[in-house]
């Protein structure tokens, strides 16, 4: 899908006049410039803190704290998941216990998971786990409803073995609603990464912010919160468009 | 998936559950601080629940949590059925929306702290920046999705701008509008919790965090279960509002 040059231009156009706006109030001394700072700063402090690899370092703590996040989120919640949708016995049964645990909130959880893991990857990783894992557990569950039972169970009473059955029957059905449930994910792992680096961990992208907000450099913080939005937009884009290669008749 | 929860396999699990927590905490299989048992956990509620601390606390974080939507809830349909009015405005408004839509609200925070303070003003506006965006993506989309010969025949037939858009063009985009609500008020309350802890200023997010700083562990989980009541309430009340204005609309 290309974009008409009207398009391009009316994309563009609007942070184009936050910013110029923005510059202009702080130039005649419209805003106060040790909380607003101005875009011409906060370009600059940008460069610094790329220059002095702080950014890559803090952004590469949250990106691997994120992906670790997603990676145990599925180990965890997919075999559950699979187990508990392949039955209509056992759904029945951890409907409730599921809408339970799922209901706790998993950043309330912080100060006790820090008591355990201290400031380390870990923190930001349980965290993270725990809001992941229900909704992988409950799209694995849902998933699996729409596989043609009557076709599985023919294929079970002809002598197909399982993983033949998983292979043939079970995956094409399940995969396409699943990568929705991936980028979903995906997304909530690092909002929830970086919420926890605000509230409690000193590590990452997150607390990058906090400390720039202590040591009241405005620049450095404005710097980092549009890194940040650029960051948490790539990762929304790349997944979207691995969607549209990987299931494009979906 | 609805109404599904209480039958007798999901209680029995449940209790199976409960009893599990119980015998780990009475054969101290994890140390106790870090997983009170269900005992201690319900002693600590009865005793928090008698506080007037607590209940203070609990009305704090509704008063955030209900300030921040409903400015979120103002903001976001207004401005969204501003935007959704023009396609010129929707291709201004729509790539830049996206940008700050994958943000996470938290990130403000450091922000906003810096501008409003330690204070109510701060969460509020925390909550409101953090729940705007679905609200406003929501609003959008609902507007656009109306049937453009519904539009017509309300020209041909006569009726006046006004009543244009209060007699087709709201009517329509309002389930769209409603589900959004929810979803910004389940984030807001997540957005109170984690911005009270972060700031201290107060709520049950601070009843939960003091608790941990004193290694109460009993009290944290405690307030991690009146969190989750909360959300499980406040989530009910909408979704009993929601298809009660669902019915209306068919």
């Amino acid at each position: 899908m290309r974009l008409s040059l009207k398009d391009r231009a009316l994309k563009l156009l609007l942070p184009t006049i936050i910013f110029g706006l923005w510059e202009l109030f702080a130039e005649f001394g419209a805003l106060p410039e040790d909380t607003f700072s101005r875009p011409s700063d906060i370009g600059k402090a940008a460069f610094t803190e790329f220059m002095q690899g702080s950014l890559a370092q803090q952004t590469v703590q949250t990106l691997a704290a994120a992906a670790t996040a997603v990676l145990l989120a599925f180990a965890i919640g997919l075999p559950l998941g699979l187990f508990i949708g392949f039955s209509e016995r056992v759904r029945r049964a951890t409907n409730l216990i599921v809408g339970v645990l799922r209901s706790v909130p998993p950043i309330a959880l912080t100060p006790i998971v820090l008591m355990i893991f201290g400031f380390s990857m870990w923190t930001d990783v349980a965290v993270s786990v725990w809001s992941c894992v229900w909704i992988i557990l409950i799209a694995t569950s849902a998933a699996v409803r729409q596989i043609d039972i009557r076709a599985v169970e023919v294929a079970h009473l002809l002598g197909v073995s399982l993983i033949e059955r998983m292979r043939s029957f079970v995956l094409p059905a399940m995969l396409p609603s699943f990568f929705t449930a991936f980028r979903l994910t995906v997304s909530v792992a690092f909002v929830m990464v970086v919420t926890c680096e605000i509230a409690a961990n000193p590590r990452g992208l997150g607390f990058g912010m906090i400390e720039a907000q202590q040591t009241i450099r405005p620049d450095i913080l404005y710097a980092k919160l549009f890194w940040l939005g650029v960051v948490g937009w790539s990762i929304d884009l790349a997944t979207s468009r691995l969607q549209r290669r990987l299931f494009f008749w979906a | 998936m609805r109404g599904a929860y209480w039958n007798l396999s999901g209680i029995s699990v449940l209790i199976a559950f409960l009893a599990a927590w119980h015998l780990v905490s009475v054969y101290q299989m994890v140390p106790a601080l870090f997983l009170p048992g269900p005992i201690a956990v319900t002693a600590s509620l009865q005793e928090l629940l008698a506080s007037n601390r607590v209940w203070r606390a609990i009305a704090l974080t509704i008063q955030h949590m209900a300030g921040g939507w409903l400015l979120a809830c103002a903001l976001g349909i207004a401005f969204g059925a501003a935007v959704a009015a023009s396609a010129t405005g929707r291709s201004l408004f729509e790539p830049t929306l996206n940008f700050m839509r994958t943000l996470p609200s938290a990130a403000i925070l450091p922000a906003f702290i810096l501008i409003f303070g330690l204070s109510d003003t701060m969460i509020v506006a925390v909550i409101a920046f953090g729940a705007v965006w679905p609200i406003l993506l929501g609003t959008i989309q609902g507007f656009s999705n109306i049937d453009a010969r519904m539009i017509e025949v309300g020209r041909v037939l006569g009726l006046s701008l006004k009543d244009q858009f209060f007699e087709l063009r709201l009517p329509a985009a309002m389930p769209n509008i409603v589900s959004s609500a929810r979803i910004a008020l389940s984030l807001s309350l997540i957005l109170a919790i984690v911005t009270e802890m972060a700031s201290g200023v107060g709520g049950l997010g601070n009843v939960v965090l003091r608790a941990a700083r004193d290694y109460r562990s009993a009290d944290v989980f405690a307030g991690i279960v009146l969190i989750a009541v909360l959300g499980l309430i406040t989530s009910a009340a909408l979704e009993a509002i929601e298809s009660k204005l669902v019915r209306e609309s068919r």
